[in-house]
């Protein structure tokens, strides 16, 4: 791809994920319905684990055509050392979104057999009315 | 490699280990005794280790490096254990194990799912330890989703009751999205400094150099502008753990609907995350001389670092007031001591958003000590007016304090009623328990920083809560007029006696001048310049001891 080409990509894809980090908020804090609710907090936390990836890939920091962090050539020489270092993509950020997915799909398995709860027990998924449910009841004990 | 220190490093793995574990157990095993044995043994040994480790870094006089799986510092994972984390750590521990020995009398009403009780009850251990002990951030992140994770099922541990799943599932949804930001603080602070250790980031941002000696290439205000970025969003997750205005809304709804030892252990320690994170990350990361102080804004004449600790503040401000007015209209016990907690953290923010660049350096380390000693306070108070309430609704099988002025006839236990009267004066600041005097230092970190309209909104909320303390003994107080008729538990009333011992002897050794020595050293190794740089070097002489 072109040096160019490949910038503009790069550019238009943070212009999406802030647009798609604020719909997601919006989802989070606006939608009655539990499911979209958890919906949008998933397109949340990848909007950000895309952005994490993106800080990891070359071209933020002024570089061009960035390469794996791979060595390809046995055995390496220096100068061959030198450029991978300058050109290379950052894996770290990488592992970092791995844990964080991870670590995401628990929180959101928790949160789904949570909502399935509330569903069995009020009948609905809706947040208005739980929340009238929760104002009608009187205090209880343990 | 120093044995000592691998196990204290270890001691969240252990307990996550041992969490694990429970659920296998269970399917050979399944008496309650041997689960209450299990949680109590565990949480006991975390006690006695962390407390041990307070007593081996006060005598080190340095931060405890641990490294795990032994790669050199700004490469792998450290654990960085300075004395504040140490003793946060410790009273962790120690609130979890009294706790603990509760539910082992408590947990009779839900005998048959004892087991996955104490499994979160370990996690959640597990989760607090690793937050306090850490010295990554990213690591930091990991430990907060299972502290958070935890605390989220123990919310919904009732799953029959509405109010429990609904209050759970608010918590659960913004609180995921509040971690994610954190995530999103820590990949822009990744991106500007190129580093995850705190050590390293706290160089990079003091000196712009890295822990290997070479220069950071960016510019200064591009540094402080990032780092700004960074540390709102992080502040922003740091407040909602901690529940200050706005976004304390989950906490008087997720607190009161958990089971009474999880409500003490959540309004007693796990608020403290927050103060813990917002602590390193203003004390030690970004203290006065790093880059976010170089960059001032013009027309307020203020650093970036200064205007956010301001607005922490502020809103602090408002956090202690607004819940010391919402704690009086409550009817439910459990819900006006939620509110409490409301109010202290609020306090405790304000004493913590003192350390301004403008302010000089011994005040800074006396507001650090007041902030400790009154995390400490809190933490006991706290827990025992939960504890001692949870008797009592246990006796009266209700939370609402309207109904218990009319159950005259009942009967109350004498002991929970001196743990309520005791806690409710420690935390409203009475002379001879500890809560006046951690108020007090808090007082004189205010006054001496300039500030004196904060000790006046420290007063006015203490005086609000007072009509909140008054409707709540006048409610017990006609239960214990009749004696006792339901069993009396001995494990409750042993836990309930020795959190009354812990709240009255911090005010004890204050007084016979014990307390302000061993709090300044506490604060002075986190707070000080000398600090900062014994943060750093501790990580420095690892890296160069480990780098081939």
């Amino acid at each position: 791809m072109m040096p160019d080409m490949a910038r503009f990509v790069y550019n238009s894809l943070i212009v999406i994920l802030v647009f798609n980090t604020a719909i997601s908020l919006y989802g989070i804090l606006a939608r009655p319905s539990l499911v979209k609710k958890l919906i949008a907090l998933t397109i949340f936390s990848d909007s950000l684990n895309s952005f994490a990836i993106l800080v990891g890939y070359r071209l933020c920091k002024g570089f061009e055509q960035p390469v794996p962090p791979i060595v390809t050539r046995i055995p390496p020489t220096q100068e061959h050392i030198s450029k991978l270092i300058a050109t290379a993509v950052d894996p770290l950020p990488q592992a970092l979104v791995l844990t964080a997915i991870v670590i995401s799909l628990a929180v959101l398995a928790f949160l789904a057999a949570l909502t399935l709860r509330i569903y069995y027990v009020s009948g609905t998924t809706d947040a208005r009315s739980l929340a009238l449910m929760r104002a009608r009841a009187a205090v209880e004990g343990e | 490699m120093d044995l000592e220190a691998l196990v204290i490093a270890s001691m969240p793995l252990v307990l996550a280990g041992a969490a694990f574990a429970l659920p296998m157990i269970r399917l050979a095993i399944r008496s309650k005794e041997f689960f209450d044995l299990y949680a109590v043994f565990w949480t006991g040994i975390a006690a006695i280790v962390t407390s041990y480790t307070v007593i081996k870094v006060w005598n080190i006089g340095k931060p405890l490096l641990y490294t795990l799986g032994g790669w050199p510092p700004p490469l792998g994972i450290v654990y960085e254990i300075d004395l504040v984390g140490a003793v946060l750590a410790a009273l962790t521990a120690i609130v979890i194990f009294l706790a603990t020995v509760y539910s082992a009398w408590f947990a009779y009403r839900f005998e048959k799912r004892v087991a996955w009780y104490y499994t979160l009850i370990l996690l959640l251990e597990a989760g607090l330890l690793g937050c306090m002990y850490t010295g990554d951030i990213f690591n930091l992140f990991v430990m907060i989703e299972v502290t958070a994770l935890a605390s989220y099922a123990l919310v919904a541990f009732y799953r029959d009751r509405l109010i429990a799943l609904e209050a759970s599932i608010k918590y659960g949804i913004i609180g995921a999205a509040a971690t994610s930001v954190y995530f999103l603080a820590v990949v822009i602070l990744y991106l500007s400094y190129g580093t995850l250790n705190m050590a390293d980031l706290t160089l990079r941002a003091h000196e712009l150099t890295t822990l290997l000696g070479t220069k950071l290439g960016t510019e200064v205000y591009t540094l402080a502008l990032s780092s700004t970025i960074a540390l709102a969003l992080s502040l922003w997750t740091f407040m909602y753990l901690a529940a200050i205005f706005p976004n304390h809304f989950w906490l008087p709804d997720a607190h009161p609907e958990a089971p009474t030892p999880i409500s003490a252990i959540l309004s007693g320690v796990v608020v403290n995350v927050g103060i813990y994170a917002t602590l390193r990350f203003f004390y030690t990361i970004f203290s006065p001389g790093s880059v976010l102080s170089t960059v001032t804004i013009g027309s307020l004449a203020l650093s970036l670092r200064d205007f956010i600790l301001y607005v922490a503040m502020i809103l602090g401000a408002i956090t202690c007031i607004l819940g010391a007015l919402l704690m009086v209209v409550q009817r439910d016990v459990k819900r006006l001591l939620a509110y409490s907690t409301i109010s202290h953290m609020g306090l405790i923010f304000m004493g913590l958003a003192i350390c301004l660049d403008t302010v000089a350096e011994p005040i800074r380390v006396l507001a650090l000590a007041a902030v400790v000693f009154h995390t400490i306070n809190h933490a006991f108070g706290k827990s025992l007016l939960f504890l001692s309430a949870g008797v009592f609704i246990d006796i009266t099988g209700t939370r609402d304090m309207e109904r218990w002025r009319e159950m005259k006839g009942v009967g109350g236990d004498r002991i929970a009623f001196s743990g309520m009267v005791t806690g409710s004066l420690h935390l409203l600041g009475v002379p001879p328990l500890g809560g006046f005097f951690s108020k007090l230092m808090l007082m004189q970190a205010f006054i001496a920083s300039g500030k004196p309209w904060l000790a006046l909104v420290l007063v006015a909320a203490s005086a609000i809560a007072l009509i909140a303390y008054i409707k709540l003994i006048t409610s017990a107080a006609p239960l214990i007029s009749a004696p006792q008729t339901t069993k009396r538990s001995p494990l409750a009333i042993l836990t309930i006696v020795i959190l009354i011992a812990l709240c009255v002897a911090p005010g004890i050794a204050y007084v016979a001048g014990y307390v302000i020595p061993a709090l300044q050293k506490i604060a002075s190794l986190t707070a000080s310049t000398h600090g900062v740089r014994a943060y750093i070097e501790a990580a420095l002489h690892a890296a160069e001891v480990l780098t081939p």
